[in-house]
C-alpha cells in the first residue's frame, strides 16, 4: 500500500493540472493555470519528484517542453484519488449539524443540550440555532425535534423515517470515492460528521454488508445502489445495536428483495424480524432504477443540494479553478439537475457538443470524473454532463473582477531587507497590486487602512491590519502563511476605495480639541498621605474628586471603585500601578486622575497575585460617556500595555510625563480623525 | 472574524485585552477586534470573550467564552490556535 500523503494545496494543484494533460506542458502553462509564478513551479518540481516515486509515477522535466507525468494509467488515478480525497475539508457547520441529528436520533432519552455543546466545543446558543435548522429537515421526514428547558431534547416520530433521514444523510456526504477506500479498510474516509459519534456498530456493518454484495450481485447494481443497500444494512444494524426496533412495518413487500434479505440475514448470522426483514426489502427495493433513485432523492432538494456543492467542489479541484464562490453557478447546476430528473427524454446534445469539446476539453472530463466520485459512476452519462460542463464554461467566461491586494513591507531601516523582499513578494504574489516598503519608524507615516497585510522582518506593535513576520527571503513556507492570510481575509478587511473628501471636519476636530483640552487641564498627580486601608485611600480619592467637580457623590465612587476592585484586581502585574476605573452615574466628567500613596499597600493585581502598589491611577467615565471620551480611556489604557517604556512611565513618571503619555494617545487619535479611519 | 472583548466599564480592562488579543491574533487570524461593556455587544460578532465569573453573556449567533485572565496574552494565543484550529484551517 503507497504511503498516506499530506498535500499542500499547491502541491494539490500543479498535480492535478498535470494529471489533466497527456503531454508535456510548459512551466507557464501550468504557472497561468494555477496562479503560481514559474520558480515556484520549478521548487515544487524537485520536493514533488521523491513523493511522486511513493505513487511509483516520475515527474518528468524537458527544458523547453515543460513537465509531464510519467507512470502507468493505474498509479495516476491512485494520485488523483489521493488529492481529492486529501482535499475534503474539516468539519464545516453542516457537519456539525449531522451530527447533532446522529447524536440525537441515538440517544434513548433526552439528550442533555448543554453536555453536547462541550462535547461538540460550541457554544449552547450555536447549538440552539443548529436544533432550528435541524427543524426543517426533520420535518420532512415527520420528525420533530421535542425541546423541554432544563431536561434536554428528543426526537419524536417513525423509526422508519429515522432511518431513512439516516441512509440520506450517509448518500449526502459520503462521496463513492471515499466509500470504497472505507470498505476496503482504509479507516480515514468516513465523512467528518461521523468522526465524532459513536458509530463502530454501523461502520463494521457497512464493511460486512459490502463484503457481501460484492460477492452477490444480484442484478445489475450500480456504485450508489450498493451504497445504499449498504447503508441501509449498516443503519439497521446500528439501529438494532443501539434498541431501536421498527414499528410494525405493512408497506408493500417486493418478494425479489425479501430474497436478498433473507439471503443476507443467513449470510451474516443477523437474524431479522419479519419487520425488518420487509424494511431492508423495501429499502433496497427503491433502488431498482437509477433515475428513480434520483427522483426519490429529489424530494428532500437538500440533499442534491449538497450533492452538487460536492460536484463543484471536486471540479474546482480537479480542473484548477476555484467555481466554488460562483453562487450562481451552483443555484444553476441545482435546478438543472433537478429539472432533468423529471424529463424522460434528454435534450440533443450534438450540436453543443462539438463546441464544448473543443473549447473546453479538460473541463468535461473534469466534470465526469467529480459526476462519478459524487453520484457514483455512470449515474449520469456523458449526455447529461455536456450540459453541466455549459454551466461550468459560463462561470469561467464571466468577467470576474480579480481581488487584488496592498501589502506594506516593513523592516528596521527599510532599506535592504525590505526591498529584498519587495522583490520576492512580487514575485510570489503576481496578484499584488501594491507593495510598498518602509522603515519601522516611517510605519506611522502610512495609512494602514489602505493595505490589505502588512509584511514585517521586526516584530510589531500590534496593528489594525493583518500582519506577519517573515524573512526577507519570504521562503516558501511563508508563502503559504501569506497566501492563507490573504484567502482568509474578511470582508471587513477588503480595501476600501481611496476616499476623495479632502474637507476638514471642523465639528468633530473641534470636539476632539476641546475634550482633549478640558482632560488635560483637569489631569493632575496628586500625592496622599493615606494609611494602609484601601476603603480610607478610595474615600481620600473620592473626596477629592469630589471637590473638584468631578462627581457628584465621593463616597458613591469610592464605594463603586471599591466594588470594582472585589470582582477582580485592578493591579498591573509586574509594576507598583494599580488601574482604578468606574463609570457610574454620579460621575459627571469623564477623566484621567493619577494618585501617589505615599506608603505602598498591598494590593490585588490582574493576575490574581498580590503586589505591593505605590500610584493609582484613575479612569472615569459618566454613564452617557461620549464616544470620543470612551475612545481616549481605552486609549490610556492600551498605551499603558503598549511596552516596558510606557508600563514604566506610568508607573513611576512625573507629572510631565504622564502628560505626555496622554498627549500621544491624543495625538494618535487626532492623526486617526486627520487619516478619515 | 469579529470579535468583542467585554468587561463591566468598557474602556480599561477590555481595552487592555484587546491589545494583546490583537497581538495573539498577529500571524495566525485575521480579525476585527472590538472591545465595551456588556450592554453594548454588537449583532455582528463571532466572538465574544469577557472574564470568567463577572457576567452571564448570552448571544443569538456568537461563540461566547470566558477567560480566567483577561490580561494574559498566552491564553489568548492559545484561544486564537483553538479557534485556528476548528475553523481556520
Amino acid at each position: 500500500m503507497y504511503m498516506k500523503h499530506e498535500w499542500s494545496a499547491r502541491e494539490r494543484s500543479i498535480l492535478l493540472h498535470l494529471l489533466a494533460t497527456e503531454t508535456s506542458t510548459p512551466l507557464a502553462e501550468i504557472a497561468q493555470a494555477v496562479n503560481l509564478s514559474e520558480r515556484t513551479i520549478q521548487r515544487e518540481r524537485q520536493l514533488l519528484e521523491g513523493i511522486l516515486r511513493e505513487f511509483e509515477l516520475e515527474l518528468a522535466w524537458q527544458r523547453g517542453h515543460g513537465l509531464s507525468l510519467i507512470g502507468r494509467s493505474d498509479a495516476k488515478q491512485q494520485l488523483r484519488e489521493d488529492l481529492i480525497l486529501s482535499a475534503e475539508a474539516i468539519p464545516t457547520a453542516e457537519d456539525r449539524i449531522f451530527e447533532l441529528a446522529w447524536r440525537l436520533l441515538f440517544e434513548k432519552d433526552t439528550l442533555k443540550l448543554q453536555a453536547v455543546a462541550k462535547q461538540m466545543h460550541v457554544s449552547p446558543s450555536t447549538l440552539t440555532q443548529d436544533l432550528e435548522k435541524l427543524d426543517r429537515w426533520f420535518d420532512e421526514y415527520h420528525l420533530e425535534v421535542e425541546r423541554k428547558k432544563g431536561v434536554g431534547a428528543r426526537v419524536l416520530g417513525l423509526e422508519a423515517e429515522k432511518r431513512k433521514l439516516m441512509i440520506n444523510a450517509l448518500l449526502a456526504h459520503w462521496d463513492t470515492l471515499a466509500f470504497y477506500r472505507f470498505v476496503r479498510g482504509e479507516d480515514d474516509y468516513i465523512p467528518a460528521f461521523l468522526k465524532t459519534v459513536p458509530c463502530d456498530v454501523m461502520l463494521e456493518a457497512l464493511r460486512d454488508g459490502y463484503d457481501y454484495l460484492k460477492e452477490h450481485p444480484y442484478e445489475r447494481m450500480d456504485d450508489r445502489t450498493i451504497m445504499r443497500v449498504t447503508f441501509a444494512y449498516g443503519v439497521q444494524q446500528a439501529r438494532l445495536d443501539a434498541g431501536f426496533f421498527l414499528e410494525i412495518y405493512t408497506k408493500g413487500r417486493s418478494d425479489d428483495y425479501l430474497k436478498v434479505a433473507l439471503d443476507m440475514e443467513t449470510a451474516l448470522g443477523t437474524p431479522f424480524s419479519m419487520a425488518e426483514r420487509v424494511w431492508f426489502a423495501e429499502e433496497a427495493n427503491r433502488l431498482r432504477s437509477l433515475k428513480e433513485q434520483m427522483k426519490e432523492d429529489e424530494e428532500e432538494r437538500w440533499v442534491m443540494q449538497i450533492r452538487v456543492h460536492k460536484l463543484i467542489h471536486h471540479v474546482s479541484l480537479i480542473h484548477g479553478f476555484a467555481f466554488t464562490d460562483d453562487a450562481a453557478l451552483e443555484k444553476g447546476l441545482l435546478a438543472h439537475i433537478l429539472s432533468s430528473m423529471n424529463t424522460q427524454a434528454l435534450p440533443d446534445t450534438d450540436t453543443v457538443r462539438p463546441h464544448i469539446d473543443r473549447d473546453y476539453p479538460h473541463l468535461r472530463s473534469a466534470i465526469q470524473q467529480a459526476a462519478d466520485i459524487v453520484f457514483g459512476t455512470n449515474t449520469f452519462t456523458e449526455e447529461e454532463t455536456v450540459f453541466w460542463a455549459m454551466h461550468f464554461a459560463a462561470a469561467l467566461v464571466k468577467p470576474v473582477r480579480r481581488r487584488e491586494y496592498r501589502a506594506l513591507v516593513v523592516c528596521s531601516a527599510g532599506l535592504g531587507s525590505s526591498k529584498m523582499l519587495v522583490n520576492r513578494v512580487k514575485q510570489e504574489f503576481p496578484e499584488m497590486q501594491d507593495v510598498v516598503n518602509s522603515s519601522l519608524f516611517g510605519l506611522e507615516q502610512h495609512r494602514l487602512d489602505d493595505y490589505d497585510v502588512i509584511l514585517s522582518t521586526v516584530p510589531l506593535p500590534p496593528l489594525s491590519v493583518p500582519t506577519l513576520i517573515v524573512n526577507p527571503l519570504l521562503t516558501n513556507e511563508e508563502v503559504q502563511r501569506v497566501r492563507h492570510l490573504l484567502l482568509s481575509l474578511p470582508q471587513s478587511f477588503q480595501t476600501k476605495e481611496k476616499s476623495h473628501s479632502t474637507m476638514l471636519d471642523f465639528n468633530e476636530l473641534g470636539a476632539l480639541v476641546e475634550t482633549f483640552e478640558r482632560m488635560d487641564r483637569q489631569f493632575d498627580l496628586v500625592t496622599l498621605d493615606n494609611s494602609d486601608r484601601l476603603e480610607d485611600i478610595l474615600l481620600d480619592i473620592g473626596t477629592h474628586l469630589e471637590e473638584r467637580g468631578l462627581v457628584q457623590s465621593g463616597i458613591q465612587l469610592s464605594a463603586q471603585l471599591l466594588r470594582r476592585h472585589e470582582v477582580a484586581g485592578l493591579g498591573i502585574p509586574g509594576t507598583k500601578l494599580a488601574l482604578f476605573h468606574g463609570r457610574h452615574m454620579s460621575i459627571e466628567r469623564a477623566s484621567v486622575f493619577a494618585f501617589d500613596l505615599n506608603r505602598s499597600i498591598p494590593l490585588l493585581m490582574m493576575d490574581q497575585s498580590t503586589e505591593p502598589v505605590s500610584r493609582l491611577l484613575v479612569l472615569l467615565a459618566p454613564e452617557e460617556a461620549e464616544d470620543v471620551e470612551l475612545q481616549f480611556l481605552s486609549a490610556v489604557s492600551g498605551s499603558l500595555i503598549e511596552s516596558e517604556r510606557h508600563m514604566n512611565l506610568y508607573s513611576n513618571g512625573s507629572k510631565k510625563e504622564l502628560r505626555l503619555l496622554l498627549h500621544e494617545c491624543m495625538k494618535k487619535m487626532i492623526q486617526d480623525t486627520l487619516h478619515e479611519k | 472574524m469579529n470579535v468583542y472583548i467585554a468587561c463591566p466599564c468598557g474602556f480599561v480592562t477590555s481595552a487592555m485585552a484587546a491589545k494583546l488579543f490583537a497581538e495573539a491574533c498577529s500571524g495566525q487570524v485575521s480579525c476585527v477586534i472590538q472591545h465595551g461593556t456588556y450592554r453594548d455587544i454588537p449583532e455582528d460578532v463571532d466572538w465574544i470573550i469577557y472574564q470568567a465569573g463577572t457576567a452571564t453573556i448570552n448571544h443569538p449567533t456568537a461563540h461566547v467564552r470566558s477567560v480566567r485572565h483577561m490580561l494574559s496574552l498566552t491564553e489568548y494565543r492559545q484561544l486564537v490556535e483553538e479557534w485556528v484550529n476548528v475553523y481556520e484551517t
